[in-house]
């Protein structure tokens, strides 16, 4: 798919899903068939790698959602300059495991980005998540570059309707989310729909333009075919960044993967320990028809190893 | 020595002045720990800086460089000036290049022996007094320093831009080179830049015998040095070639003889004369020892090199002890404790604004190695004597956590060397919200930038109505690293920010609270 091929595909998919949202009718965008034989898989005892294996097998394979010769775009969260064990950012091996897994499936190339919060070297490097992309085989963009991003306009948004986003979110085939859950002391916890955060240039206009409907909203632009909630080591307390004296680290060895944004932090929360209801952001992606939070109507592979 | 061992002796000089030259570039502009030690290495052989460091900041004396250096100069005469000083090899490259194009010659020039003396004892009492703005404007080490950073750098910047585009189109994803800072900056540096280019291009050396403060105390230790550049008066016929060819217009053709002070020891006059009439040696004939006068201009005679640098001295150790310096104690006690309100904040390891704008020569090193870019030369924030020394900028960046480079870097230990354990213990400043700009309160929303960068916790969100949740500020164990300034998405004036210290204080540190993590894997799965 070439820019301009993309570009038309992305302004019929928003005008389309503005007269779906106007019509009160969300429609279910990219790639969300609900043809595989589950619509949620969660893994609990492994180890994070391990677990991607057994869980996205129980999905029906990533062959579902990576084809041959598709390019692929795995956003992790590196955003801080913190090692791995401090529970801040994705475990790198599970990075690693997802890009190994996208190549073997015939990916033409597997790319990974975060628009950090630290400096980009630095959280890169710390994180180790840059060591990851290339173990697995892929190649990690440079996140906090301003001409990497796009202006691109938000389908339905009522607050972010018009979002500097990072070109290869436009350009990829497939986006896979890759999150780790924590504590946030202002949105309660950060998982998947809040990971997109780092896919955006101006994370300034989210703050000062109802941060939690911003978050909802950026999904409306580009939901991820797939997403992977870390929950190996789950920071309970002093979220985002974690500091010495004041966070507190769970190890719950659990791992969350779904096609559908709004189900995985829905589950997210209620492993963290929360209500979905009691996080905005989730209650908004609901309501705009991004999936959804009520897990009742979904069909979940719960799997112990 | 034969012509081709001058040959090969100039070749060798071209080389290490390179090699040390590109070392300089590339250490500069790579940051990551390998380069930064090439880096400091390479700085603690420049002659102020190290002499500053050692002298006034209480540095290592593994920072001592300008001992050798003196040893050296003594010995063979200014050679540091040719290999070691990074804005001297770029005057060279400079000769080299406009020589090439234009045959330019190079005239014999007066001594200016008084001048120099004058502009070097000027800058250098203003250092001793507390004020090194012309000292930091005309130390070569700091002239280089901001070329790069101010010149170079964001050339590299724009440069680096098309290089991404380019290779974008084959599917290459590189950073381009970053580079933020205001423009007053680069316009001073340019105009600077564009003089001395200018000045290097057509009379040579210039400004290593008229205004560079290291090149004046040089000259004073290079009057006699042991091995010198030497006539044979009955090889040589005066036709004037080495003259022709000598960029510090040292040599005196009519009365055969080299100003030993003024020159570089490039060995071009040795390889370029025809009669081999020049060479570099231990000057034995003591009958020589008075040479006749300098033609057209007092010579600097070592009485009159001597009266000029106790003069120098002299004025310089006065106005010391008239400000009541005391360079040796690196934590005098300031006047001035309480903050000035709008003080701009000080790097890590200044210590002290008195501390700080008295060492500083605006060499800019740190600001081109801080891997946040919040390090911006200041104009006139921290007064005259701070005139363009580095302040943290927090509406651009924030102080990096787990990094101290700019403190390892200072040449002049202006920066006092901290390691991020002890620079995480320091406190620049404290901060402090105003309810009245934040977006929870004039926009009833959550917003929380602030609390989710703070490394300290010292700004966290705590409950506050309908679920909202506000932010908290906690000064003892405040850093003032900036980073809830910078996260503040209101606009200016930000509804968080940092209250400068003009004398950093230490911060509390809270135990912590969990030394590992929980395990705490559930029984069922919870949804």
């Amino acid at each position: 798919m070439d820019r301009r091929e993309f570009l038309q595909t992305l302004s019929r998919y928003s005008l389309a899903a503005g007269a779906g949202v106007l019509l009160g009718k969300p429609l279910s965008l990219y790639g969300q068939q609900t043809s595989g034989p589950y619509d949620m898989t969660a893994v609990m005892g492994g180890e994070p790698a391990g677990m991607f294996d057994t869980g996205i097998t129980a999905l029906g394979g990533l062959g579902r959602f990576v084809k041959k010769g598709q390019v692929v775009l795995i956003k992790p969260n590196a955003s801080w300059n913190v090692e791995p064990e401090r529970g801040a950012t994705t475990t790198p091996a599970l990075v690693s495991r997802i890009v190994q897994r996208c190549v073997e499936a015939g990916a033409a190339k597997v790319y990974v980005v975060d628009h950090t919060i630290d400096n980009w070297k630095l959280a890169y490097s710390t994180t180790q998540i840059e060591k990851a992309a290339k173990e697995g085989g892929g190649q990690m963009l440079p996140g906090s570059s301003k001409g990497y991003f796009q202006e691109a306009a938000v389908p339905g948004a009522k607050n972010l309707k018009s979002v500097m986003v990072h070109e290869m979110v436009l350009e990829a085939d497939v986006v896979i989310n890759v999150p780790i859950l924590k504590h946030h002391g202002s949105t309660t916890i950060t998982c998947a729909l809040k990971n997109l955060m780092g896919l955006v240039w101006d994370r300034w206009y989210y703050h000062s333009n109802d941060l939690h409907r911003c978050i909802a909203e950026f999904a409306l632009l580009r939901v991820p075919s797939l997403n992977v909630v870390d929950a190996y080591t789950v920071m309970t307390s002093g979220g985002p960044r974690g500091s010495s004296h004041r966070s507190s680290l769970s190890v719950k060895k659990m791992q969350i993967i779904s096609p559908d944004i709004v189900a995985v932090d829905a589950a997210a929360a209620a492993t963290w320990g929360t209500d979905a209801s009691s996080v905005r952001y989730i209650n908004i992606a609901d309501e705009l028809g991004i999936g959804t939070k009520n897990l009742d109507n979904l069909r979940i592979k719960r799997i112990r190893v | 020595m034969s012509k081709q061992g001058y040959k090969a002796v100039k070749l060798l000089r071209i080389a290490v002045a390179g090699a040390i030259l590109l070392l300089f570039y590339i250490s500069i502009s790579i940051s990551q720990p390998l380069y930064n030690s090439i880096l400091k290495n390479l700085t603690r052989l420049q002659f102020f800086p190290s002499l500053i460091n050692v002298v006034f900041s209480g540095g290592s004396w593994l920072a001592a460089g300008f001992l050798p250096v003196t040893f050296f100069t003594l010995l063979v005469g200014r050679l540091y000036c040719s290999v070691l000083c990074p804005l001297g090899i770029v005057q060279d490259i400079l000769i080299f290049s406009s020589g090439k194009k234009r045959h330019r010659k190079y005239r014999t020039s007066p001594s200016a022996a008084r001048l120099h003396a004058a502009i070097a004892s000027i800058s250098l009492v203003g250092l001793l007094i507390g004020l090194p703005l012309l000292f930091g404007l005309l130390e070569p080490y700091a002239f280089w320093g901001r070329i790069y950073r101010d010149l170079v750098l964001p050339l590299a910047a724009g440069v680096s831009i098309g290089v991404v585009e380019v290779l974008r189109t084959v599917n290459i994803f590189w950073a381009p080179v970053q580079f933020r800072g205001e423009i007053a900056a680069v316009m001073m540096t340019l105009i600077a830049a564009v003089l001395f280019v200018w000045l290097t291009c057509r009379y040579g050396r210039w400004y290593c015998n008229r205004l560079c403060p290291t090149g004046a105390v040089l000259r004073l230790l290079s009057l006699r040095p042991i091995v010198r550049m030497e006539f044979d008066k009955e090889l040589c016929t005066k036709c004037g070639v080495c003259a022709h060819v000598c960029p510090a217009g040292c040599i005196d053709v009519s009365a055969q003889r080299v100003e030993y002070n003024r020159c570089i020891v490039c060995f071009e006059c040795t390889v370029h004369c025809p009669f081999d009439a020049l060479s570099f040696t231990a000057f034995s004939h003591r009958k020589q020892r008075q040479p006749a006068p300098f033609a057209g201009d007092p010579d600097l005679g070592r009485r009159k090199a001597l009266m000029l640098a106790v003069g120098s001295l002299g004025a310089a150790a006065v106005g010391g002890f008239g400000f009541s310096l005391r360079p040796l104690s690196a934590a005098s006690p300031d006047s001035s404790v309480q903050d000035t309100p709008g003080l701009a904040v000080l790097p890590p390891g200044s210590q002290s604004k008195r501390r700080y704008t008295r060492r500083c020569v605006s060499c800019h090193t740190c600001v081109s190695v801080c891997p946040t870019h919040v390090l911006q030369p200041s104009f006139f924030a921290l007064g005259v004597s701070g005139f363009l020394q580095p302040i943290m900028d927090y509406k651009t960046a924030y102080c990096e956590w787990e990094c101290s480079r700019c403190t390892q870097i200072c040449p002049t230990g202006a920066l006092k060397p901290l390691s991020i354990p002890q620079k995480k213990l320091v406190q620049m400043g404290t901060v402090e919200f105003d309810q009245d700009r934040c977006v929870v309160f004039t926009d009833g929303t959550d917003c929380g930038a602030c609390a989710e960068v703070c490394p300290t916790q010292a700004v966290r969100m705590v409950p506050y109505k309908n679920g909202l949740t506000q932010p908290h500020t906690e000064t003892d164990i405040c850093s003032g690293c900036g980073s809830c300034e910078y996260a503040c998405p209101v606009d200016l004036p930000k509804a968080i920010f940092v209250v400068a210290h003009s004398r950093h204080q230490t911060r509390d540190e809270r135990v912590p609270q969990q030394t590992s993590p929980t395990e705490d894997v559930p029984e069922e799965f919870p949804f």
